[in-house]
């Protein structure tokens, strides 16, 4: 299996609506395309609503999983 | 047989449940609230714990005409716990609470930047003090008054509109 290396990061632990969405959001327009974002939240609606935001600005969901108590992570690809 | 329990268990407290099922027994909870007493609310009761709280601090507020407010909404008519408004709300908590647990999502969150208590804080003020002006929030206003097709709920809907449009582009900026 290929690992995925993130080239930003994102810890949003803490951050609930709409903030998890807005700051991911933000820190992809600073990106270049083709590199990966990972977000970190612990906000269960996030794990909704951030993949279905960056799927609407086109950009490709690789990974959304849980990795501890209540908190998840997310690899956004820059479109 | 083992792994058809898993995923049954995962389905029915891991995974969201979809909105419209969530939807559905909601609005067949409140029935049943209306059939035994009356349609579901939440700030009512609320506002009684501010009432209780004076009241145990000496204040009288089942005599004095400036706390006519815990008068007209018979505050002492029951003791705390056998408010029925009181009882379904901390039966919300508990049941998010118990939800949350089954779910391994259980966790205490602080976010890191810190005037998000005063953005909370500040927030719940507004809510406190606006459920009290509209006689109702979200719940007892709008969710519970539309189904009896009372017209406070249309126009609290009107009102909660221009409220949540404002709210959105304000919030973007915090």
């Amino acid at each position: 299996m290929k690992v995925l290396k993130p080239d930003r990061k994102l810890d949003l632990r803490g951050e609930v609506c709409p903030y998890p969405v807005i700051y991911t959001l933000k820190e992809l327009d600073k990106m270049k395309s083709g590199e990966i974002l990972e977000v970190i939240t612990d906000h269960l609606p996030a794990t909704e609503n951030v993949p279905a935001a960056v799927k609407k600005k086109g950009h490709e969901v690789l990974e959304l999983s849980k990795i501890s108590v209540g908190t998840f992570r997310i690899l956004v690809k820059k479109r | 047989m083992q792994n058809t329990i898993l995923k049954l268990y995962k389905k029915a407290f891991q995974q969201a449940w979809p909105a419209w099922l969530g939807g559905i027994l909601l609005g067949l909870l409140n029935v049943l609230e209306f059939a035994f007493k009356k349609p579901w609310g939440i700030t009512t009761s609320e506002s009684r714990w501010t009432g209780w709280f004076l009241y145990a601090l000496d204040v009288q507020i089942d005599k004095a005409p400036q706390w006519l407010y815990y008068q007209q909404y018979k505050t002492l008519i029951n003791p705390p716990l056998l408010d029925s408004g009181t009882l379904i709300d901390m039966g919300i908590i508990a049941g998010a609470l118990i939800s949350a647990l089954l779910a391994y999502d259980f966790k205490l969150r602080v976010p890191a930047k810190k005037s998000r208590l005063a953005q909370g804080f500040i927030g719940g003020v507004l809510m406190g003090y606006g459920a009290r002006l509209a006689m109702g929030c979200n719940i007892g206003g709008f969710f519970s008054a539309i189904p009896q097709l009372a017209f406070n709920g249309w126009v609290f809907f009107i009102g909660l509109l221009i409220g949540g449009y404002i709210g959105a582009k304000l919030v973007v900026k915090l």
